[in-house]
Order: C-alpha cells, then sequence, then structure tokens
C-alpha cells in the first residue's frame, strides 16, 4: 500500500507547484517561467501515466480560462517540450553530462517509477484496486466495485465537462455573501436614518433624549414615556401626564383619608364592644382603654417632642455645616492661586523652611553623614534616615508629633490673627505654647458664638415675617 | 486672612472611604426634585447601588467627592443625577461642566443626562472633537445647562469665550484617574484654570491609583471619599477566562472557533494598536464573518456610525483598541476577548467591565501565548480574582 500514500502527498505537491507556477507565470514574464516550472514537470515525472494523464486533463481545464493569454500558451509549450526531454533523459535516451543543471536525479528514479506504475498491475491477486477519478482524486475500492465507480466516473466527468464549472469556491462563497450582503444593505439603510435624523436635529434648538437615542436597544423602565420628537407634542404630553398625576395624588389623598377614618371608625368600634363587654360582666372601665381612646391626642405631644429634638438636630448640623464650610473655604487650593486675585497661603515656618530646604543645593545642604548616621538633636530624632522625602517626611511626623488642630489653626486665623497680628511681636511664640494655652478655650468661644450667631439669626426671621405680617395688616386696615 | 494648605507628602497615607459617608437605600429618600425622580424610574433604576446610596447625598450638599465603584454599577448615574439635582433649569448658563477621555463617552455622559433629566427638560450638549466648530457655536450660543465634553474641544471653547465659565458649580470628571494621567493631566489643568475658584470637584472611576489620590488636594477640597479595596474590585458576576495558545498565529483560529459564541448576545475584542484591530478585522471579513471595527484613527463621522450600529444592536461583533476600555455602556454585551493582554492592570478591570452591565452576567476571555500567562497571573493576585483556563467546548 506505500504506494498509494505516496501518490496521495505525490499529488498534494503536484497542486502545490502547479498553483505556485500559475502564480508565477502570471507575475513573471515569459523569460523566467521556464525555469520556474522546472518542479512542476519535475513532480509529473514522478507520477505513473494515468494519473499524468488526468492531471494534464485537471491541468487543461484549470488552464481553460486563462488559455486565452498569450503567455499561457507559450508556458504549455514550453511545459510540453520539457516533459519531453525529462522522458528522455529518464529513459537515458539522452544522456546529460552536467548533472548539477537538472534538479532530477534521473537515474536514481528510474527504477522507482516503473515500480510505482507496476503498483496496480503487479499485484493482480490484490483485492484492492487504486484508481483516479474525474475530479483528480485517488480513490481505493474493490477489483469487483471497479466497473461500477468507473461508470460513475464517467457518468460524473460527463457533468463537470455539462456543467463549465462557475468555480467550485465562489459556490461555497455565494450564500454567505449573501449574508453580509442583506446585513451592509441594512446598515447602509440604519446610516441613512440616522444621518436624516441628524440633519434634522441641526435644526432644531432643544434635544431631547428621544433625539438621540437612534434606535439603541435598550430596556427603559416600567415608567418611561417616549415623549414625542416634535417639541409642541412634547409640551402637550407633559402637561397631560403632569394632569394625570395630580389626579393621582388627589385620589390617593383622597383614598388615604378614607381609609383613615374606617380605621378609626373600626378601632372605636372595637373599643366599645370591649367595654360594653366589661359592663356585662360587671367590671370597671379599662385605664388603657381609656389611654387607647385618646390615642389621638396622646400622639400630638410626641412629634412636638420630635420636632424640637429635629430642631436641635439641625441646629448641631448646622453648625458643623459651617464649621466644615468655614474650614474648606479657608482652603487654597493650589491650582487655584492667581485665580481672582486669590494668593497662595502664608507659610507657617515650617513649610517655608521645607521650601526653602527643598530650594537648596545639595552642597550647601548638611552633610548626608547628619541624616544617615542618625540623631544629632533630640528634636530631628524622628526624621527618616535616608531617601528622598527626607523634609517632607520629617515635617509630617513633625505634624504627627505635635498634632495641629486644623480647625484651631483655622479658626485662630479668621478671628484671632487679625488681632495678635496688629499688635503682637512679628516673630510667634512656639507652637506648644499656643496649642497649651489657648486651644481648649478659644474653640469652645468660637463654637459659642457660632450658636448665638445663629440663634440671633433665626430670632431675627421669625421677628422679620412678624413686621411684615403687621405691616399687611396695617394696609388692610 | 490667613489661610493655610493640608500637608503635602502623601505618599504614605493610606486613602480610606471617609467616616462620615451616610446610606440612602432609596431615590425616594434622597430628597430628589419629583421630575427627577420620575427621570429615574423612567431609566430603569429602582434600587440605587451601593454608590448611588452613598454618593449622590454628598454631590448634592456641594461637597467634593471621590468616588470609586466597580464597572458597570451606576456611576454614570450617580454623578448624573447629582447635576441633575443641583442645576436650576430656569437659568440657561452652563452650570455644570463634565469632561471625559473619550469622544463616545462624552456623548454617552450626554444622553444619560437627557434621560435622567427628560421630565425636566434638561439641555445637555456633547462638545467633541471631530465635530463642525459651528454646531458647538450654535449650541453653547442657544444655553446649555450642562456640557459633557473632551478636554480639548471644551478647552477651545473656553478659551473662544463661547462656553461661559462664569456660572459653572460643578466640574466632573469621569474615568478621573486617566483624565489626570500623564496625557490629559495639562488640558484639566487649563479647563480648571478657567473655573470660578472653588469650583466642586467631582472624581469618578472604577479604578484610582493611589497617585490619582494623592494629587487631588491640588484642586479639591477636604473631599469626601468612597473607595472601593482593589481586592473588591472585580465582578462576582464576571466569569474570567483564558485560553493559552502557543502562538500568536492560534489567536485568530479560536477567535473563529469562538465566532458562534460572541454573535448571542454581542461581543468586545480587544486588541492593543489600531494596526492590529484593522488587520484582524480584514481577516475575519475575509474568512466571512460580520464584525465591525472600531478605533481612534478613524474619522468621527464614521465612529459614531459604528458606535450607533452597535448600540442598536445591528453589529454583533466589535473589534476595537482601548477607546473602548471606559466607560462605555451597552446593556447586551456579555461577552470581551482581550485578544491581546492590556498594558495595564486597571485597563483590565475597565476592559472587562464592558460586559456584565448593571448586574447582568458576563465572560471575558484572555488570549494568552505562554509567555503572557504571567502577566494574568499577576492581575489575578492584583485584585484577588480568579482567571481559570477556558473549559473545553459544551463544559462552559
Amino acid at each position: 500500500m506505500i504506494f498509494y500514500f505516496q501518490l496521495v502527498s505525490l499529488q498534494a505537491e503536484l497542486a502545490r507547484k502547479k498553483e505556485e507556477a500559475v502564480n508565477v507565470t502570471k507575475n513573471v514574464p515569459q523569460s523566467s517561467s521556464k525555469l520556474q516550472i522546472k518542479p512542476h514537470i519535475q513532480q509529473e515525472i514522478h507520477l505513473k501515466k494515468d494519473v499524468r494523464k488526468e492531471v494534464q486533463e485537471d491541468g487543461e481545464s484549470e488552464n481553460i480560462p486563462q488559455s486565452s493569454s498569450a503567455i499561457e500558451d507559450k508556458v504549455k509549450e514550453s511545459l510540453l517540450i520539457k516533459t519531453k526531454l525529462y522522458e528522455q533523459l529518464r529513459n537515458k535516451e539522452l544522456v546529460c553530462e552536467d548533472d548539477d543543471r537538472f534538479l532530477v536525479n534521473f537515474n536514481g528514479e528510474s527504477d522507482e517509477v516503473p515500480k510505482e506504475e507496476s503498483g496496480d498491475d503487479s499485484d493482480p491477486e490484490s483485492e484492492w484496486v487504486t484508481f483516479v477519478d474525474a475530479l483528480g482524486r485517488s480513490r481505493t475500492c474493490l477489483r469487483t466495485d471497479l466497473d461500477h465507480y468507473k461508470k460513475l466516473d464517467s457518468k460524473l466527468k460527463v457533468e463537470e465537462h455539462c456543467e463549465e464549472p462557475p468555480q467550485p469556491p465562489e459556490k461555497l462563497v455565494a450564500p454567505v455573501s449573501d449574508e453580509i450582503m442583506l446585513w451592509d444593505k441594512r446598515k447602509d439603510e440604519l446610516r441613512k436614518k440616522w444621518e436624516e435624523e441628524e440633519n434634522r436635529l441641526s435644526k432644531k434648538h432643544n434635544i431631547h433624549y428621544q433625539d438621540i437615542l437612534f434606535n439603541e436597544a435598550r430596556t427603559h423602565g416600567v415608567g418611561y414615556y417616549s415623549f414625542s420628537q416634535d417639541e409642541s407634542e412634547r409640551t402637550v404630553q407633559q402637561e397631560a401626564l403632569k394632569k394625570l398625576r395630580e389626579e393621582t395624588e388627589k385620589n390617593q389623598k383622597v383614598a388615604l383619608s378614607v381609609k383613615e377614618r374606617r380605621d378609626q371608625l373600626m378601632k372605636q368600634r372595637v373599643a366599645a364592644a370591649k367595654r360594653r363587654k366589661r359592663l356585662r360582666m360587671g367590671l370597671p372601665p379599662d385605664e388603657d382603654e381609656k389611654d387607647e381612646a385618646v390615642i389621638p391626642d396622646d400622639e400630638d405631644p410626641n412629634p412636638k417632642e420630635k420636632l424640637k429634638s429635629k430642631q436641635n438636630e439641625p441646629l448641631e448640623q448646622k453648625v458643623d455645616e459651617f464649621l466644615n464650610v468655614m474650614k474648606r473655604s479657608a482652603h487654597v487650593r493650589p491650582w487655584d492661586v492667581g485665580k481672582d486675585g486669590i494668593q497662595a497661603p502664608v507659610l507657617t515656618q515650617h513649610e517655608w523652611n521645607d521650601k526653602q530646604r527643598a530650594k537648596r543645593l545639595t552642597e550647601f545642604a548638611p552633610p548626608s553623614i547628619y541624616k544617615s548616621t542618625g540623631p544629632i538633636n533630640e528634636s530631628h530624632s524622628s526624621r527618616a534616615p535616608s531617601g528622598k522625602h527626607t523634609f517632607q517626611q520629617s515635617s509630617a511626623d513633625f505634624e504627627k508629633t505635635t498634632p495641629i488642630n486644623f480647625e484651631y489653626d483655622v479658626n485662630e486665623d479668621r478671628f484671632a490673627k487679625a488681632k495678635h497680628s496688629i499688635k503682637r511681636a512679628e516673630i510667634p511664640p512656639p507652637l506648644s505654647y499656643d496649642k497649651g494655652k489657648e486651644k481648649k478655650p478659644k474653640k469652645c468661644n468660637i463654637e459659642e458664638s457660632i450658636v448665638a450667631g445663629l440663634n440671633f439669626l433665626k430670632n431675627l426671621e421669625p421677628k422679620k415675617s412678624k413686621t411684615l405680617d403687621d405691616k399687611i395688616r396695617e394696609d388692610y386696615t | 486672612m490667613t489661610k493655610r494648605m493640608i500637608p503635602e507628602d502623601l505618599s504614605n497615607v493610606e486613602f480610606e472611604t471617609s467616616e462620615d459617608v451616610e446610606v440612602i437605600p432609596t431615590f425616594d429618600q434622597m430628597s430628589l426634585r419629583e421630575d427627577l425622580l420620575r427621570g429615574i424610574y423612567g431609566y430603569g433604576f429602582e434600587k440605587p447601588s451601593a454608590i448611588q446610596q452613598r454618593s449622590i447625598k454628598p454631590i448634592v450638599r456641594g461637597r467634593d467627592v471621590i468616588a470609586q465603584a466597580q464597572s458597570g454599577t451606576g456611576k454614570t448615574a450617580t454623578f448624573s443625577i447629582a447635576i441633575l439635582q443641583s442645576i436650576d433649569t430656569q437659568n440657561r448658563d452652563t452650570q455644570v461642566l463634565c469632561l471625559s477621555p473619550t469622544r463616545e463617552l462624552a456623548v454617552q455622559i450626554q444622553k444619560v443626562v437627557l434621560a435622567l433629566g427628560d421630565f425636566m427638560n434638561v439641555q445637555c450638549h456633547a462638545c467633541i472633537g471631530g465635530t463642525a466648530l459651528g454646531e458647538d457655536l450654535r449650541k453653547l450660543d442657544y444655553g446649555q445647562h450642562v456640557v459633557s465634553g473632551t478636554p480639548g474641544r471644551v478647552f477651545d471653547m473656553i478659551r473662544r469665550r463661547v462656553l461661559r465659565t462664569r456660572c459653572i458649580k460643578m466640574l466632573v470628571l469621569d474615568e478621573a484617574d486617566e483624565m489626570l494621567n500623564k496625557g490629559f493631566k495639562e488640558q484639566i489643568y487649563d479647563v480648571y484654570r478657567y473655573l470660578p475658584p472653588a469650583t466642586q470637584v467631582v472624581l469618578i472611576s472604577a479604578t484610582l491609583p493611589h497617585e490619582i489620590l494623592e494629587m487631588t488636594s491640588k484642586f479639591m477640597t477636604d473631599p469626601i471619599r468612597i473607595l472601593v479595596k482593589r481586592d473588591e474590585l472585580t465582578l462576582e458576576g464576571i466569569k474570567q477566562f483564558f485560553v493559552a495558545v502557543e502562538r500568536e498565529e492560534w489567536k485568530f483560529d479560536t477567535l473563529c472557533d469562538l465566532y458562534d459564541t460572541l454573535t448571542i448576545t454581542q461581543a468586545v475584542i480587544f486588541c492593543n494598536t489600531k494596526r492590529k484591530v484593522d488587520w484582524l478585522t480584514e481577516k475575519m471579513r475575509e474568512a466571512n464573518f460580520t464584525v465591525s471595527s472600531m478605533h481612534g484613527d478613524m474619522p468621527q463621522k464614521e465612529r459614531d456610525a459604528i458606535m450607533k450600529d452597535f448600540r442598536s444592536g445591528h453589529s454583533r461583533v466589535l473589534i476595537t483598541t482601548d477607546v473602548w476600555a471606559r466607560g462605555i455602556d451597552v446593556q447586551q454585551v456579555s461577552l470581551v476577548i482581550n485578544y491581546d493582554l492590556p498594558n495595564s492592570r486597571e485597563l483590565y478591570i475597565h476592559r472587562i467591565g464592558r460586559s456584565g452591565r448593571f448586574g447582568r452576567k458576563g465572560v471575558a476571555i484572555n488570549f494568552v501565548k505562554s509567555e503572557d500567562i504571567r502577566i494574568l497571573r499577576d492581575i489575578e493576585q492584583y485584585y484577588s480574582t480568579q482567571i481559570d483556563e477556558m473549559p473545553m467546548n459544551g463544559k462552559c
């Protein structure tokens, strides 16, 4: 069976080479074509006669569409010449002196090929026969079935010729490309539609969601209302919706009050029934019942208290918010510096030091051993031993060890410093002094004053409204 | 008046979620305007997500906020709701400026703002590059409550005094880490310089590396932080797999094998370069697969059309670059393929986050060559997540 597999691989090789050859002849002018086609023939020599016949047929049929070109004719001609030459060489009718001229080893192969050729027939007892069908496929079948297959094959051959194949790859592609064409068509339609919509939009002033939806496949909520793209219609729709909503709200309110009344009636009835029951049993009226009956009255003081606590809560919240606002307004964002006359904040002594240190040339800095070998004095003990961020880190550490209350600083800045800065010495006392002495009372004072201020404002408001009311009354009287 | 700066060196500080963050479990309890509430429910939100429960209130109260949340959990809606609650629709000046890294994202934000504010009749304009200047001039001149845009065009409009910043009270940086990265930071600074001092700033992203948080003190005041630890950043709903390939060429065959799965809903395929996107698209089309592709070198009109195509569900497979990695929300995307592994850990989170939107399920498949497996393992470890080898056919 070896010859069978050889045949298959040879055929594959042949097809490949043939394709190569065709490509080459397409691209390269005639002069070089001869050389390129050599392997083609080389392969042919390997094949047994009948196979070659088939192949030639195949080649011819493939060449049909191209036969018109003069190049192809020439190629064919030269191929035939070459085939003859090679055959002669193989059969030792001709002997070539220069062995390097041909890449084919005619001496060696001349032995092999006849062997292969005989492959079919040399084994008359074998049940299996190989033949090549009309499509160029090598097929194996039982010797007994050979005639049957040959018949089928001849039929196939006739059909093939009748059809004049419209190139098989195209046949395969056709249905898919239809799909793509449909897809493209739909795409073009959609794009055209969107373009029209966009043109319309460019004339419109108010753009709404529905205008820019462009067929988006998106699920909306149940409450989604697709308003009209026409502005006037949209307003009409919105007004209609508004009316509907108002009506609904009114109905809801009515339903709610009805329900409440019904509940109350029910409660009273239940209470009355209980009372009657107790009376029948000869018991005095229950105190709890009384309480229950008076529930609506009881409910009143609670909300008042709640209101009070609610009022207190917002007050605390307001104070917090106010403090936060102050804190935030005191912060200058570095990116804001220069806007509307906003200036960079005045640096603290430490910040100033750090800034200057950052600017300093390293050669003027204290030798690095001071940093790496550890503390020189106690105040520097917390510094990180090395690294790029030494100064920054040290400042951060410093802030950690002597925490500065930010709010306090800010408040001091806002309220106290104005006073201090005028009268006191230019060099402020150390921070620890400030912190220890003034921090607590100051903060309390400020909070108190804020609360007082807010209370004052609150008191002002009702007075204002009163005076307004008075005025109106006066006007009417 | 003396003012003080917060200490500069924050490299050793560990940023954590602020302590006083209030959790509000329903939209009704957020004391939002009624027409906004209707927009929220109409858009499909019923219950606020974790980030929405925490961030909407502080933004509405005017605080600077840094909000981080997993992808697809409603970050855009979070700031959109807060924006809509804080604007005065009677005033036609621009009151909020929202910047995003890509044009598609800016357009998407415009869409969300318009959707949520549908009952408020809010005006929101997408101010992005690659479009006609005249259109921007006309729209901004007419008056827009909110402007959502990309930094370049927005800055251009500000400089031309078409976009007036006088009334802007809030600046939102979506995908903040990207916006404050090298490529964008300068542009953001340029825009910021034109805003009134102490404008409220809101930063939003799924990923907020430490260096970005460090930087925020430069333009934010005492921000409220809502952060997510990195081991909680991947979503349970997105299953992650990898397919090991020996050679680069095999990725293509693998993709072809997967194609049928891709088209069940919608899929996004990420490559690392525009050229590769073009190459892969061409190769897929040659093999008779219908795919769309998008990248930054395409004309804006084409990009727009492709986005609409994909959003409408007409095209189902999109091959693209990292221009699509962040923020883009298409509900039906359930599969993300990393044809190439992303260049950063953050991008990995963003890419796989294109699937599994707002509680939906998603799948991410990474194509890895043997030398890439190390990178994937690093990502896996960094986010404490699980990336398994893809099971064979039928077991998925």
